[in-house]
């Protein structure tokens, strides 16, 4: 599980798959987070 | 931080969420969706698929939401989740400082007299298992100040 700063684009706990990270960046464009 | 128990009290429009020995509750003004004034939750549990650490709800109308326990625990003002919250923010400021300070990382460890591994250690931000004291420490060396304020909780 990783918890995901969204202002500073990192992570606070665990570590985030490249996948994931690609993942949240497509969700923040869209608007969905 | 795992979730041990989870009740909807329709009465106090609350949550009321065991963790650990605390007993928290949570708002459902505080949820997403959050309940209408007259909506009753009528359905909650533990989300065992998200390690325990989620409930899902759902309310009379069908519609359902998920609340993960840091919410709990943010709200309630948790000092555990508060003290990883500070030195999460502390040590972001730090890898800023290391960034624009004129101190090679090598002089960095020699001021703070430890090793280059200690040093990486304190410029995780995922780790927790470090102190203030050293981020503090950390910061002093960067030739920065850490104040602190506290203020009036806002609604």
């Amino acid at each position: 599980m990783v918890k995901w700063d969204l202002d500073s684009q990192k992570s606070m706990k665990g570590e985030a798959p490249r996948q994931v990270v690609e993942l949240i960046a497509e969700l923040v464009s869209e608007g969905l987070l | 931080m795992k979730i041990r128990s989870v009740k909807a009290n329709n009465r106090k429009r609350v949550f009321e969420v065991r963790v650990g020995a605390a007993l928290l509750p949570f708002p459902y003004s505080k949820a997403e969706p959050a309940p209408g004034p007259d909506e009753l939750v009528v359905r909650v549990a533990i989300d065992a698929e998200l390690a325990r650490e989620a409930f899902g709800f759902e309310l009379r109308s069908g519609r359902s939401g998920l609340v993960h326990v840091e919410q709990v625990l943010e709200y309630n003002q948790d000092p555990a989740y508060m003290r990883d919250l500070l030195l999460y923010k502390l040590t972001l400021e730090a890898q800023a400082r290391v960034v624009a300070s004129p101190l090679s990382k090598r002089e960095i460890v020699r001021r703070l007299g430890t090793s280059a591994a200690q040093l990486y250690r304190l410029l995780d931000q995922t780790n927790y298992a470090k102190s203030i004291d050293q981020m503090v420490n950390l910061l002093r060396v960067l030739d920065c100040e850490v104040d602190l304020v506290v203020r009036a909780r806002t609604a």
